[in-house]
């Protein structure tokens, strides 16, 4: 299995006063077969944690901005292995 | 004068219950079936199961977003409690169980508690980010116990040229795809529903 991270941070999520951000990662996946190097499956996954703030909740508190970065990224792997199940269901 | 007031109010009260119609025709948002897979809900011998009425525990139940210049009410073609009751009857029915009103082995009891598309227009592209809760608890059919309780979030976030009604529906349309993919994946769910006696026919 390959996952990459194209794109992974902080994005403005709804407009206002103060604008509200969350934390995202772009996913890639692919599954590949050893040996012939054939993409069995592969996805991309947008992901975006729920928890939307105002962008001082992250520059005031850098250990709750690792968190919410490190957990969106768990998120994504869930994201990516919910669609995996998914799709193998269907024999995809 | 009473007769006036009462239909006055009778209006009002469609108006707001149905959470949707203010003045245009409203995003047609749905699950649609051809979407739908077999997954790990498909593990479980076939259930009768019923699906009980969806609650509406949105904070705001008058719209699912706004237009960000105009700031109109961006809302549904139907209540978003029958747009989550269809998603989860389809994935049950494509997972092999039968969803039925009576002789149930099990019940599925859903709350929508948020249903929202957040528009963003940036300087050449517009971000849409639409955001799916559902609380969900499967009970037992005969003793009605609570067997086990989740809760599902599903978010699309997507960028787009121009701020039209194609991207805000498939950005929901994705969003609440996500919530059923995860039901549909979810172990938990399905060790419950594995756990419940079959009492209908065998298919």
């Amino acid at each position: 299995m390959r996952v990459t991270v194209p794109a992974w941070g902080l994005v403005r999520v709804r407009e206002g006063e103060p604008d509200l951000l969350s934390a995202f990662a772009d996913v890639r996946a692919q599954m590949v077969l050893r040996g012939t190097g054939v993409v069995v499956w592969e996805d991309n996954e947008d992901v975006t944690n729920p928890e939307r703030l105002p962008l001082e909740a992250f520059t005031k508190d850098r250990e709750f901005t690792r968190h919410e970065l490190t957990e969106v990224l768990e998120r994504a792997g869930q994201r990516l292995a919910s669609e995996l199940l998914y799709a193998r269901g269907a024999g995809r | 004068m009473r007769h006036a007031a009462f239909a006055i109010l009778l209006v009002l009260s469609a108006f707001l219950t149905s959470g949707c119609r203010s003045g245009s025709s409203g995003l047609d948002v749905r699950y649609p079936e051809a979407g739908a897979n077999r997954a790990m809900l498909a593990f479980v011998a076939p259930r009768r199961i019923e699906v009980s009425a969806v609650t509406d525990r949105r904070m705001d139940m008058s719209r699912i977003g706004y237009k960000p210049k105009s700031r109109a009410n961006i809302v549904t073609a139907r209540p978003v409690t029958d747009i989550v009751r269809e998603a989860l009857a389809v994935e049950l029915n494509t997972n092999g169980h039968t969803v039925v009103a009576d002789t149930r082995d099990a019940v599925l009891v859903a709350a929508v508690e948020e249903f929202w598309l957040d528009v963003v227009v940036g300087y050449s592209t517009t971000q849409y980010v639409g955001k799916v809760a559902i609380a969900l608890a499967v009970a037992d059919g005969r003793s009605g116990d609570t067997l086990v309780t989740r809760r599902y979030v599903g978010i699309k976030r997507r960028q787009a040229d121009a701020d039209t009604e194609s991207a805000w529906r498939e950005v929901m349309d994705a969003a609440l795809a996500r919530t059923m993919h995860d039901l549909a994946t979810d172990p938990e769910v399905v060790a419950a529903l594995g756990r419940v006696p079959s009492t209908g026919p065998p298919r």
